[in-house]
């Protein structure tokens, strides 16, 4: 399922972020933030407000310009990678789309075909598998011919992770995708990307703030705060009170559930 | 398990099956209601001519022998006047529903179209410059100077709605409109200015506000086709990008468009083919407007659809507008076309607004 290009690269970690700066019109939202995610890692980008997560990931998808500092993807620099070319390596899940015109939501799960379409060609047998195989795992199948303005805001945005999941890239990065969904879409949503994780091999970068939902799924974790990187590590390291009360700056209380052999957290006032 | 998937399967392929037959149902009822209009329209006028003849003429490219029994003027005024007016009124129509059609899609407004974003006042502005200047019927190494003066008048127009109405490079979807409108307002001020500095030119100026073909020929066909199908060959061949652009500039970024790039050659082209058609007619309204909602309730929001068949809609519509506004005052009297399609195309919209506010994606 890797492209061939990213294959012969399968060495190179899938994002190797090294001194990063950015931010906008003068003002600096990223000052230096370094760190490597291997291929096949499942890693929460966590942080409160304002620490930077959602300009990391648009520093990523290259649509903030780093000021200072690196990006890799699969081996290769940003700034050398053609649009078509980064958005076949790595796909981004967005949380909310404000679609103006009443696509039906299996064309917008076409939609993720788009890198990999040449310009005159037809869709091919492949790209209607992924389309197929993408409405099947986010349970989507159903919404098919109905208009995306027409759905529930947690199906619409179950629309947009399958279009995500049709770009089939090797990466998938999740910018705070699950906010407007109840509990258990959350859930069923982050097992979909668990389990691709685990069978296929899928990088997973999911930036939120939803610390709980991180701690059951994410296998290492980096947090974020003003800018710089406070915490970088496994899970069961990092997720501790000492770590969590310096970044959110109140109590905090952290405690093994021993069901599910996870940490959860509780911040108290 | 599988048995459930392959259900969703066919489920989800027969109604999508009819919908291929209702398609092409569709496009062939566009089809025949343009031959169809073109073929009664060809048979209206100050002049009688019998639709014996109009049918004979139609037939003489494939029947040559067919037309040698008609009379000259006969024939000269249905292939040489009123079939040019007809083609010109149909291409004009498409190059305006086109332009509509890529501005809203490009700036994600359902209110933008070559008038509401001044683009159709910019292009007036710079033919009206033209004649005021007296070179509006010169031709410079075989171009002529009435389009390419519309055209600079309409790229004037759309840099100066885009420096109000951007920020930092973005466009913002509300000012954008307010920008059109005000660019649109100072002018059709200009206009006004010129128009009184040079008395002898009103009539030929006054056209260019009111919109209208009256007295055009199959030179004017010819002169602004080239530009149409330079346009309009550029749209199609960026249909798929124009659906992404859809989700976002962010989200058609990340999936691999450059949003810029499209956006700013779709511009371009939409400019282009907006000054193609008020080069030869004028200011005509709400085709821009309504023909791109009308064509996407009936057809759906994917481009590689939607562009021709708001380019069909658009043609008819000007083409049955002209028919009706050069022959419906007894005596040969003509009213401006671009009261016509204002006439219809305000309270049709105005029904679409009331009854299907949700459909068309205003609120």
């Amino acid at each position: 399922m890797l492209p061939s290009s990213a294959q012969k690269k399968a060495a190179a970690p899938a994002i190797e972020v090294s001194r990063l700066r950015c931010g906008y019109s003068g003002k600096e939202v990223l000052s230096g933030v370094s760190f490597s995610v291997g291929s096949g890692e499942f890693i929460g980008i966590l942080g409160p407000n304002g620490a930077g997560k959602s300009t990391l990931v648009l520093a990523l998808s290259g649509i903030v310009p780093a000021s200072g500092g690196r990006i890799e993807i699969l081996g290769t620099g940003v700034e050398r990678l053609s649009l078509r070319e980064r958005a076949r390596r790595m796909a981004v899940i967005a949380q909310e789309s404000d679609m103006r015109f009443p696509f039906s939501c299996r064309e917008v799960v076409e939609m993720g075909r788009y890198p990999h379409r040449q310009r005159w060609r037809m869709e091919t047998q492949g790209d209607a598998e992924a389309v197929e195989k993408a409405l099947s795992l986010t349970d989507t199948a159903r919404l098919g011919e109905r208009p995306i303005s027409a759905v529930s805001g947690g199906e619409r945005q179950r629309v947009l992770m399958a279009k995500s999941l049709a770009q089939q890239t090797p990466i998938i990065v999740l910018d705070e995708a699950t906010s407007a969904m109840d509990v258990h879409r959350k859930l069923q949503i982050f097992k979909v990307l668990d389990k691709l994780n685990r069978e296929e091999n899928l990088t997973v970068l999911a930036v939120s703030h939803d610390i709980n939902l991180a701690a059951l799924f994410c296998r290492r974790m980096v947090f974020l705060k003003d800018g710089l990187i406070e915490a970088d590590g496994p899970t069961e390291e990092v997720l501790t009170e000492q770590v969590l009360e310096k970044i959110y700056e109140t109590r905090v209380v952290v405690r093994e559930i021993e069901a599910a052999r996870k940490k959860q957290v509780f911040f108290l006032p | 398990m599988s048995e459930a998937a392959a259900d969703e399967r066919t489920g989800g392929l027969r109604p999508r099956a009819q919908v291929s037959v209702l398609r092409i149902a569709l496009w062939s009822g566009f089809v025949i209601a343009i031959v169809f209009s073109a073929f009664i329209s060809s048979g209206l006028g100050a002049f009688k001519t019998p639709y014996e003849s109009i049918v004979k003429l139609w037939l003489s490219p494939f029947f040559p022998d067919l037309a040698s029994g008609i009379d000259d003027t006969v024939r000269y005024i249905v292939l040489h006047v009123r079939l040019a007016r007809i083609c010109l009124a149909f291409l004009v129509g498409c190059a305006l529903a086109l332009a509509g059609t890529v501005y809203q899609g490009v700036l994600l407004n359902p209110l933008a179209d070559p008038f509401t974003l001044g683009i159709s006042t910019g292009a007036a502005f710079g033919a009206s410059i033209a004649i005021l200047l007296g070179f509006g019927s010169l031709h410079f190494f075989g171009v002529s100077a009435l389009p390419a003066a519309a055209f600079a008048g309409a790229l004037l127009a759309l840099y100066l709605v885009y420096l109000l109405g951007s920020q930092e490079g973005r466009i913002q979807i509300v000012t954008v409109v307010l920008a059109g409108i005000i660019v649109s307002t100072f002018l059709s001020a200009m206009i006004s200015l010129i128009k009184s500095l040079n008395e002898e030119s009103v009539s030929t100026i006054v056209f260019w506000i009111m919109g209208s073909l009256s007295g055009k020929s199959w030179a004017h066909v010819m002169l602004i086709l080239p530009y149409i199908i330079v346009g309009g060959a550029a749209i199609c061949c960026f249909t798929r990008e124009l659906d992404l652009l859809g989700l976002g500039d962010i989200q058609a970024q990340q999936l691999g468009v450059n949003v810029s790039r499209v956006r700013f050659w779709m511009l371009l082209a939409a400019s282009l083919v907006t000054a193609s058609a008020v080069a030869v007619s004028g200011i005509i309204g709400f085709v821009g407007l309504v023909i791109p909602h009308l064509a996407r309730l009936a057809i759906g929001p994917r481009h590689r659809l939607l562009i021709p068949a708001a380019a069909l809609c658009g043609g008819l519509l000007v083409l049955v507008s002209d028919s009706i506004a050069r022959t419906i005052l007894p005596g040969g009297e003509e009213i401006p076309v671009g009261v016509v399609t204002a006439i219809i195309g305000g309270p049709f919209f105005c029904f679409l607004l009331l009854r299907r506010k949700k459909q068309l994606h205003l609120q």
